[in-house]
């Protein structure tokens, strides 16, 4: 279970200080598909950020399972990383100069695990998320979509207890986007993995078990989707937005 | 590919051109330094340049100069290539990569590229100094003395060069994994530098400051010598220099930032202009260190126009074509010896005269030096018997010279150069005379000066004076002053050389001596600090140049021996071969700096090429035409050539003009047409430029696909 506890986090700019993130907590439980959505500014990313450990939170604490992250050390933090987190990210962020399989196997290969099971399970992946003919290509040679269904693939890779994502589909089509979303779907019901989505889209987040709405760096609204239907869940998430407009 | 030292050597081999890059500047740096420090420190070279010469402090100052650029050439390089390096370390890290395995890995490329590229400069600079020299031994001049030694301690100094950029490649990466927010790492690749609001006024306070600092740093030190009669510590009055520095980064990043054209043209270089912008502080810091060198490489290659200008001026203008002196107890050619010679090499003598000189002892001031901890002070102490100067009377002027000068008994009048100049070194303000022979001293009365090159330095006497003070001195204390004239004085070569050649043969060892040697002195020197500096035994020891009769027609004999005739057609003749090792060393200097600065513009450009070709292809998918692409990357291009070559040349002419000026507070007409000369040496050079700003635009549209 991932829990986050009155997390706060600003930036300086210049003499002017930002608090982004004013005492947002939440939890995920495992096996959860979970979306924080919010307009710009409202900190989703930075609370992304903070929870992958990858910018220093102000105070507040983050939980992965009895793990309280922010107290672990710089190698015990690139472990957890490596093996209990997986990473999409709105742009990719996939090595030009490795292959489609080579980056879906990058996060096994920091963690000095490369086996042939590995080599195995990023074949797998390739199959189901429909890349094994562009596996040998370069992400250059690759349309946005594919790139992104790589980085699914790549997050994957290690079976994650959580995943991390921000702005998963803001790059791709509505097809793209559907594979990725089912890709998370995969993981949730085949893995019990948790699933941290941050989005823009409505659509892809009416997919998710809950929706956090931040706004101002708090923690505005929650709905849970409490098993209905997806398009009346995103009506909900609609109107929330709609609510939170009229504010 | 299983190991994440695998993966590296992957990514390696695809970035290629970012390492090269990086190598290629360091090696560059590296074979630069080394070369110019080989040449400066080479046996060769310290042999003619005398120490504390103006000489060596230019060859020394533009070295700092080439230190400088070439260090911070070398960070931006470092700085570029962990920016761009930036986008992977970030990935590795957010995919769960400890920093210390990012770390181990970066260490040993940056120990291989840092030890093969500075290794590699450090080992070819030496063999490249060498190879220029000889270029030139074949094709310019060669002379006995320009056989190139090097000094194998000059290595320390590129060694401490390489072990600079060696730590500071290390640190750099250090710091460029150590960063704590991860994302900021991974986005550093992609953010632009944009030098931050730059107010208009900038450019007019830089040129200010530009102006102040040029001005304080060169008068500084004269103004500590003679106000506080202190000579300041270099690197203390190198501070004056500062505000130059500061004016010219002021003046370059309006440049950049702003421009000097108004907004004539807003809209139609929106695109070049604000890329340029937004490359921000390293195009800045990149044309900064463009115009120092730009300015160093000019220093060095004005020094043969203007020293080839005013050698060739003043030979030109001396009023006869041979003249010589000897002392009277020297058995030397003279009259008929002469004559019978010049026949025997088919010359005509239509002029000749020879006339007596003494040498007698003047009073003066002298500046006693004393260490402390702030530098030499010196203070001002009067001398009744100081040193010794040579004295003619009216009549042997008027034969030398055809001019009559009318004096009065205890008068006596100092003989200037034709221009009426002291050229710093004689002061002619003596007002006591004395016969060292007898002891005896007389008061004199100095009347208006007189003028003359070759008598330059020497007083006149009333025939009556001229004849009792110098009654009683021996031979030693005696000279003779021969002037003559040929008909054919351009074919009079071989005449000269021979007979140059037996003056030499038949001088004796005791008037071996340094130029400034002087009998008075050295007593006064030895009694006061036990040894003279200039006597034979010394001349090593005091950094300046030997004096041997073996090696007559070396630069060091030639411009350094107390009696080197003065013949016009062997002087005109053999000027270059004279000045081999000076000229040379200048002209090394010059293209050293010329090919960094090449190589610096080169690189930059390709750089904003590389860093804006997305920005293109955006612009060509916008429907941009190929003329408007091509014109905006050429700007930029331009600007990177263009604004250090205008600032260094300017500032250079500026500098130039000034010293030559504050010289003796006036320009002398051959200083006029030296700086002409200069002038069209630049352009000959901008030309040069301009080709190589060709050929870097062209590559630029090549890699933006234009």
């Amino acid at each position: 279970m991932l829990t986050v506890q009155d997390l706060h986090k600003s930036y300086r700019v210049g003499k002017r200080t930002y608090e982004v993130l004013k005492g947002v907590s939440l939890t995920v439980e495992q096996g959860q598909f979970v979306a924080v959505m919010g307009p710009s500014g409202s900190g989703k990313t930075t609370l992304l950020n903070c929870i992958s450990c990858y910018i220093p939170a102000d105070s507040g604490s983050i939980l992965l399972g009895d793990t309280e992250l922010a107290r672990l050390d710089e190698g015990a933090l690139a472990q957890v990383r490596n093996r209990q987190l997986g990473f999409v990210f709105q742009d990719f962020l996939l090595l030009d100069g490795l292959t489609v399989r080579e980056n879906i196997l990058l996060p096994a290969i920091l963690g000095g695990q490369v086996q042939t099971q590995t080599e195995a399970r990023a074949d797998q992946l390739c199959d189901v998320f429909e890349i094994a003919a562009i596996r040998d290509k370069y992400p250059a040679e690759i349309s946005g979509g594919e790139k992104q269904r790589t980085a699914v693939a790549r997050a994957l890779i290690n079976q994650p207890l959580l995943i991390l994502a921000d702005e998963p589909t803001g790059n791709l089509d509505s097809r793209s986007s559907r594979a990725v979303i089912a890709a998370f779907e995969q993981a949730r019901d085949v893995l019990g993995a948790m699933i941290f989505m941050v989005t823009h889209d409505s659509f892809a987040a009416s997919f998710c078990d809950r929706v956090v709405i931040l706004r101002d760096g708090i923690v505005w609204r929650t709905l849970e989707k409490d098993g209905q239907d997806r398009p009346a869940f995103q009506d909900r998430l609609l109107d929330a937005i709609r609510d939170m407009g009229k504010e | 590919m299983d190991s994440f030292s695998a993966v590296y050597d992957r990514l390696r081999r695809h970035n290629r051109g970012r390492y090269a890059l990086l190598a290629g500047c360091c090696f560059f740096s590296v074979l630069l330094i080394t070369a110019y420090v080989s040449m400066m420190r080479s046996p060769t070279i310290l042999a003619v340049l005398p120490e504390g010469g103006d000489s060596r402090k230019q060859v020394m100052m533009i070295f700092v100069l080439a230190v400088l650029g070439c260090a911070v050439f070398t960070t931006y390089a470092a700085g570029l290539f962990f920016r761009q390096k930036s986008w992977e370390t970030g990935i590795f890290l957010a995919l769960g990569a400890s920093r210390r395995q990012l770390k181990r890995e970066l260490r040993k490329e940056l120990a291989v590229l840092s030890i093969g590229a500075c290794g590699l400069g450090a080992l070819l600079g030496a063999p490249l100094a060498w190879c220029l020299w000889q270029v030139f031994r074949a094709l310019v001049v060669d002379t006995q003395e320009m056989g190139l030694r090097f000094d194998p301690q000059a290595m320390g100094y590129a060694l401490a060069f390489a072990v600079y950029v060696t730590a500071m490649l290390f640190f750099q990466g250090s710091r460029s994994v150590g960063r704590t927010d991860i994302m900021d790492v991974v986005h550093e690749s992609h953010k632009s530098e944009p030098v931050r609001a730059v107010p208009r006024w900038y450019g007019w306070l830089g040129i200010v400051l530009l102006a102040a600092g040029g001005f304080l740093g060169y008068i500084v030190p004269s103004f500590c010598v003679q106000v506080f009669h202190w000579y300041a510590p270099g690197g203390l009055t190198a501070i004056f220099y500062l505000p130059a520095l500061v004016g010219l980064y002021m003046l370059l990043l309006h440049t950049v930032a702003n421009g000097w054209g108004g907004r004539r043209h807003r809209y139609r270089d929106i695109i070049s202009v604000s890329m340029m912008k937004f490359q921000g502080r390293q195009t800045v810091r990149n044309m900064l260190v463009m115009t120092v060198l730009l300015a160093g490489a000019y220093f060095a290659s004005f020094y043969a126009p203007m020293l080839g200008t005013s050698s060739t001026m003043s030979i030109d203008a001396r009023p006869v074509d041979y003249a010589y002196h000897f002392r009277a107890d020297q058995d030397l050619p003279v009259g008929d010896e002469v004559r019978d010679m010049a026949e025997d090499y088919g010359v005509e003598i239509t002029f000749y005269v020879q006339a007596p000189m003494a040498r007698l002892g003047v009073d003066g001031e002298r500046q006693v030096e004393t260490e402390g901890p702030l530098g030499t002070t010196w203070e001002s102490v009067y001398y009744k018997l100081l040193q010794s100067e040579l004295f003619l009377s009216e009549s042997a002027y008027r034969a030398l010279t055809g001019n009559t000068v009318e004096l009065e008994p205890g008068e006596m009048a100092a003989i200037l150069d034709a221009t009426g100049s002291n050229q710093g070194v004689f002061d002619g303000t003596a007002t006591q005379v004395t016969n060292v022979c007898t002891g005896e001293s007389w008061d004199m009365t100095l009347t208006e000066s007189l003028r003359h090159d070759l008598l330059f330095g020497h007083y006149v006497l009333d025939d009556a004076d001229f004849t009792a003070m110098t009654a009683g001195l021996s031979d030693e204390w005696r000279e003779e002053m021969v002037f003559f004239n040929v008909r054919d004085c351009a074919s009079s070569y071989e005449f000269a050389k021979a007979l140059f050649h037996r003056i030499v043969d038949r001088s004796g060892p005791e008037v071996e001596q340094f130029d400034s040697w002087d009998p008075i002195l050295r007593e006064i020197e030895r009694k006061e600090q036990g040894y003279y500096f200039l006597d034979r035994e010394h001349l090593q020891e005091s950094g300046l140049p030997g004096i041997d009769y073996e090696q007559r027609d070396s630069s060091e004999f030639r411009l350094y021996w107390q009696y080197m005739p003065k013949f016009r057609v062997l002087d005109q003749a053999d000027f270059v071969k004279t000045m081999a090792v000076f000229l040379m060393l200048f002209i090394f200097i010059a293209i050293v700096c010329f090919a960094a600065v090449v190589v610096i513009a080169f690189t930059r450009s390709l750089t904003i090429a590389i860093t804006n070709r997305p920005v293109y292809d955006d612009l060509r998918r916008m429907g941009a035409p190929a003329a408007y692409l091509n014109r905006s990357a050429a700007s930029q291009v331009r600007r990177v050539f263009l604004v250090p070559t205008v600032a260094g040349t300017s500032l250079i002419f500026a500098f130039y003009t000034m010293i030559l000026y504050f010289n003796d507070n006036r320009f002398t007409l051959s200083e006029v047409l030296g700086l002409r000369n200069c002038l069209a040496l630049a352009v000959l050079i901008s030309l040069g430029l301009y080709g190589v700003y060709r050929l870097t635009r062209r590559s630029a549209a090549k890699i933006l696909g234009l």
